[in-house]
This record gives C-alpha cells, sequence and structure tokens, in this order.
C-alpha cells in the first residue's frame, strides 16, 4: 500500500520511510501541509501517517484539510503531545499514536485502519 | 482598666455607686439594653446579702480607709454574694409587662427618667427584682448616650435604711451621665473592635483562597511547561531510539549477507543522525538551565558596533547559502553601552535565529533582508534587528516573551523569554513591532557606558 508520511523533520521522515518500505509498503513523504495536500490528491495514499505540532495547530488544519479532500483516506495522528487526544478535530483521525522509538504500534495502526477501511461500509467499493 | 473595657467599666460605675467615698448606696445593679434586642439584661450586681455580711464588707473595706481610687484598684471578691446571684444575668423584657406603663424599670428607660419605687410600687416590678427589692425604696436611672438609653443603674439602702434623697439622687444622675457617655465609648469601640476582627478574618480568607488561586495557577503553568518540554524531549527521543534500533538491525547482519549493500554506509549516517537529535536535546536543556538559572551579568563598557561587527563575521555565512541580504547601518560615533559580552552575544544570536526563521518560512528558503542597527539616542543605547518574514500573528504578540510560547513548529519558546530576561537584567527595555506577512522589527535600549 501507499503511506504518506507528513512530519516537518527529515530525520523522523527518514525512519519512517525505511520502516514502512522494509515491510513492503510505498512512502510518500510531505514536510508540510501543502505538499501534504498535493500528494493526497495527486499521490492516491492508502493511508496518512501525520505529525501534529501544538504550535498554531497547524497539524490540525491539515487533518481537516485532507478530511475535507478525501473522507475516506484513514489518518493515523503521530504526535509527541498526548494531550491532542483532547482536541475534538482529532477525533476524525481514525486512530492516535503517540510518538515512540517503538514503532511496532504505529505499523500495527497502520495496517489495522487500511484493512478496517477496506472492510468497512462502502469498504466494497475499493476492494 | 481600659475605660473602654466593657466589664471593667460595668464594675467601675457600680464601685462609683456603693462606695462609701462615692455615693454610698447599700446595693446597685446595672442592666443593659441588649442591641438589636427588646431586652434588658442585669450585666453585673454589687452589693452584700445580708445586714451581717454588709456590716464586715464594710468594716473590711474602711480599714485602713481607702479613697475612691483605690477601691477601684482592689481585686474582684472570688464569692459572689446571694444578692449579685440573684441579679446577675436576669433579663427582663422590654414588651409591655403585666404592668403596662406602670412598670418602674421599663418607665425610668424608656422615658429616660428618674424614678424612685416605694414599698407600695414594687408589685410593679418584674419577677426576680420584686423578691431581691422586696421591703427597699429603690432608685432606678437610666443609662443615656445620645438621646437614647443604653441601660439602667438600680440602687437601693437595704441595710442601713437610709432614705435616698434628693441630692443623693442629682449625684446619681450625674454619674450616670458619665457612665453612659463612657459605656457608649466602650460599646463603640467593641463594635470597632468586632469589625475589625471580622475585616481582619475576612482578609485571611481573602489570602488563603489567593493563595489557593495562585498555587493552582502554578500548577497550571508547571502542567503546560511540563507538556511543552516532554514534547521537546520526546520528538529527538523517538527518532534516537528508531535508528538505534535499525542500527542493531544492522549491526547483527554480516556485511555481505547483508540484503543492503550499503550497510557501513547506513550505519555512519545513523549514527550522525542520532548524534544530531542528541545535540538538539543537549541545545534544549541548555535553554532550559539558561532560562532558570541565568548568571548574573559582568557588566563593562562595550563598543556595540565592534560586537555587531564580530557576531555578523561568524554567522553572515550562513545568510550567504539561503540568498538573504544583510544590511548593517551602524550609529557613529561608535554607542557605547554598559553590558555583559556574552549575554548580548546571546541576545543578538537568538534575535538573528528568530530572523531568519521568519524569512526562511516566508521566502520559501530563499531571498529576503535582514537589518541590523546601532544608536545612540539621548540616555540610551539602541540596538535593532528587522527582517521582513512571517511576522507574528496579533493575537500571539503578547505571549512571544512567555517561557515555552512558540509559534514555530521546531522552537523551545525559550528564545525570546531569554532576550528579554537578559535586557532585564541590563535594566534595559525591549519592544517588538510585527505584522504577519510583513515582517518583525527588535528594538533594544540599554544603558550607555560611557
Amino acid at each position: 500500500m501507499n503511506v504518506l508520511i507528513v512530519d516537518d523533520d527529515d530525520h523522523q521522515r527518514l525512519l519512517y520511510r525505511e520502516t514502512f518500505e522494509a515491510d513492503g509498503h510505498l512512502v510518500l513523504e510531505a514536510d508540510g501541509a501543502r505538499a501534504a495536500l498535493e500528494l493526497v490528491r495527486s499521490g492516491h495514499p492508502d493511508v496518512v501517517v501525520l505529525d501534529v505540532n501544538m504550535p498554531g495547530l497547524d497539524g490540525l488544519d491539515t487533518l481537516a484539510a485532507i478530511h475535507a479532500l478525501d473522507r475516506r483516506l484513514p489518518i493515523v495522528l503521530n504526535t509527541a503531545y498526548a494531550a491532542y487526544r483532547e482536541q475534538y478535530v482529532s477525533w476524525i483521525a481514525d486512530a492516535y499514536v503517540v510518538k515512540s522509538s517503538d514503532l511496532t504500534e504505529l505499523r500495527d495502526t497502520v495496517r489495522d485502519v487500511v484493512a478496517r477501511r477496506a472492510r468497512g461500509p462502502g469498504g466494497a467499493e475499493s476492494s | 482598666m481600659s475605660s473602654l473595657d466593657l466589664d471593667g467599666l460595668v464594675r467601675a460605675i457600680l464601685i462609683c455607686v456603693t462606695a462609701g467615698p462615692g455615693l454610698g448606696f447599700n446595693r446597685a445593679a446595672l442592666f443593659l439594653a441588649e442591641e438589636r434586642s427588646d431586652r434588658l439584661v442585669a450585666t453585673m450586681a454589687l452589693g452584700p446579702s445580708s445586714p451581717e455580711e454588709a456590716q464586715a464588707t464594710w468594716a473590711q473595706l474602711a480599714t485602713p480607709p481607702r479613697t475612691l481610687d483605690e477601691l477601684l484598684q482592689l481585686p474582684l471578691p472570688d464569692r459572689k454574694t446571694d444578692f449579685q446571684r440573684a441579679l446577675e444575668g436576669l433579663v427582663v423584657p422590654l414588651r409591655e409587662s403585666a404592668a403596662g406603663n406602670a412598670d418602674p424599670l421599663l418607665a425610668a428607660f424608656r422615658e429616660r427618667r428618674i424614678v424612685k419605687i416605694r414599698d407600695a410600687d414594687l408589685v410593679m416590678l418584674p419577677t426576680g427584682l420584686r423578691e431581691v427589692f422586696d421591703g427597699s425604696e429603690v432608685v432606678c436611672v437610666p443609662l443615656v448616650a445620645k438621646e437614647r438609653s443604653l441601660g439602667l443603674i438600680v440602687a437601693d439602702n437595704a441595710f442601713t435604711r437610709e432614705p435616698i434623697d434628693e441630692q443623693r439622687i442629682q449625684l446619681l444622675e450625674l454619674l450616670a451621665l458619665l457612665a453612659g457617655l463612657a459605656l457608649d465609648n466602650a460599646r463603640m469601640y467593641r463594635e470597632v473592635e468586632r469589625q475589625a476582627s471580622e475585616l481582619a478574618r475576612a482578609m485571611d480568607e481573602l489570602h488563603a483562597a489567593q493563595d489557593k488561586v495562585i498555587h493552582s495557577e502554578r500548577l497550571a503553568t508547571v502542567g503546560a511547561v511540563v507538556a511543552r518540554v516532554s514534547h521537546e524531549i520526546r520528538n529527538p527521543l523517538a527518532t534516537i531510539g528508531g535508528f538505534a534500533r535499525a542500527l542493531g538491525a544492522t549491526s547483527v547482519t554480516s556485511p555481505g549477507a547483508s540484503a543492503q549493500p550499503d550497510g557501513a554506509e547506513r550505519v555512519r549516517r545513523n549514527a550522525e543522525i542520532i548524534l544530531s537529535e542528541v545535540t538538539k536535546l543537549e541545545t534544549l536543556l541548555k535553554e532550559m538551565l539558561d532560562f532558570t538559572s541565568p548568571k548574573a551579568p559582568r557588566f563593562e563598557p562595550l563598543d556595540l558596533n565592534a560586537l555587531v561587527g564580530q557576531f555578523t563575521d561568524l554567522h553572515k555565512g550562513a545568510l550567504h547559502e539561503r540568498a538573504i541580504q544583510l544590511e548593517i547601518d551602524l550609529g557613529a560615533p561608535p554607542p557605547i553601552v554598559l553590558a555583559d559580552p556574552h549575554q548580548l552575544q546571546r541576545v543578538l544570536l537568538n534575535l538573528w535565529q528568530n530572523a531568519v526563521q521568519a524569512i526562511e518560512e516566508r521566502h520559501e528558503r530563499s531571498g529576503g533582508t535582514i537589518q541590523l542597527a546601532t544608536r545612540r539616542d539621548g540616555d540610551r543605547v539602541t540596538l535593532t534587528i528587522a527582517d521582513d518574514g512571517r511576522g507574528v500573528r496579533t493575537e500571539d504578540r503578547e505571549r512571544l516573551f512567555t517561557p515555552f510560547f512558540t509559534t514555530k513548529q521546531r522552537g523551545t519558546g525559550l528564545g525570546l523569554a531569554v532576550v528579554k530576561k537578559i535586557v532585564d537584567d541590563h535594566r534595559g527595555s525591549i519592544d517588538l513591532e510585527s505584522r504577519r506577512g510583513a515582517g518583525t522589527t527588535v528594538r533594544i535600549a540599554l544603558v550607555p557606558g560611557g
């Protein structure tokens, strides 16, 4: 599947790229909102891993914009801020994974949300 | 005894009424009207219970002969007489009694006049008093202050049977006049005291509430700071850990068998990334420590132009890569400031980094201009750094100097807080103008060094 990584930290993106590629996925990278929206339109991602940073709540704006663009695209919020769970905008994401050096949870979650979306209501269209 | 102490005052009045050197009544009681209630209460009574006791007491008080002053100084006897026990605490309702207005106590109190009760009138006295004063000639004198009745003095000569003559009554009236004023003062004082203690209690409660608010605000601030710092630490830690795990996976594979021919290269690269993230963490720690325990500045006269020159020589190379223009406008003669050179360098560095980042965010990583200027401006020396970067939103401007507040994706929120702290320590001032999409100008005014 195609995984879109949205994170402004170069090192973090590199780590995720290598991890997901090792799992056999294709990886798209965006370092900001603009690039992310561009890739959602043109790159056909199956899932978005979106970093959310505190300042300016830009990440949540991006989340809302991606959601508006493609309501069926699964989004996994990936952030160092556990407190984002309380921001209601974050609830439109399919999953919420706090950043960790252990990427097992992130990899499992990405696989699960994609599988769930494929099975879910309307999943028949994307089979 | 203070004349403002109500109990002591009542006692002094009764001593004056009963003492030989005073008015010399056999017995006396003082009633006070309770405020906000319609009753009189016998506050204190003074006098013996029987002719025998009277003889003994008077003999004792007369040897050696004592003046009124000396009598006032005598300690109170431990044991109360029957007369005292019968009267003290006795309550007389002020509403119409069965005797109606004929009740001599009520008449004296309400009409503020002296009432003399002879045997025949005793039936008119309320229960409790009737028994005590039975068979006696009694005088009731109102205690008045500001045309208001405060209470009554009731006195008789139960044992000597001496008639209460006009002269005695006049003296009692005079004493009652003074006593009324003194009681009124004491009562006002007591009221003021009560209000003061209520006020003190209210203040205590206010302080306690304030402490609570401050404490919870501090907790909230600490909470926000901890959230912020843990975020700043978690990001690099996740990267470091992630690459370290990858490193472990790479190193167990022998180079020859590795699916990736660049195994050795990956190890080196991962190590570099880890190192750079560790550096990021160290910088964060250093900034936090700088902020929370800054060193006291060591002031010396400094040529501000020279300081700016050294700084730009060191940092202008980085501008070149990003095609950022640098315009320097130095004041002449060179303005001298009284400042700590290291701390001032730090101020310049933090503002410089903000300017560069603001330009990068607006100009898509190329273009833009930074302007640096120094001036002697009256009794101040100013250093101005201006950029044409993305600027700050109006709603964020007020909070820019708040520790851990940042508008950047990757900022500690300490840069401007440190600048503010240093400038404050230098008894200087800082002024920031900014417009979203137009740029930011920061002007720092410092104390001249010569």
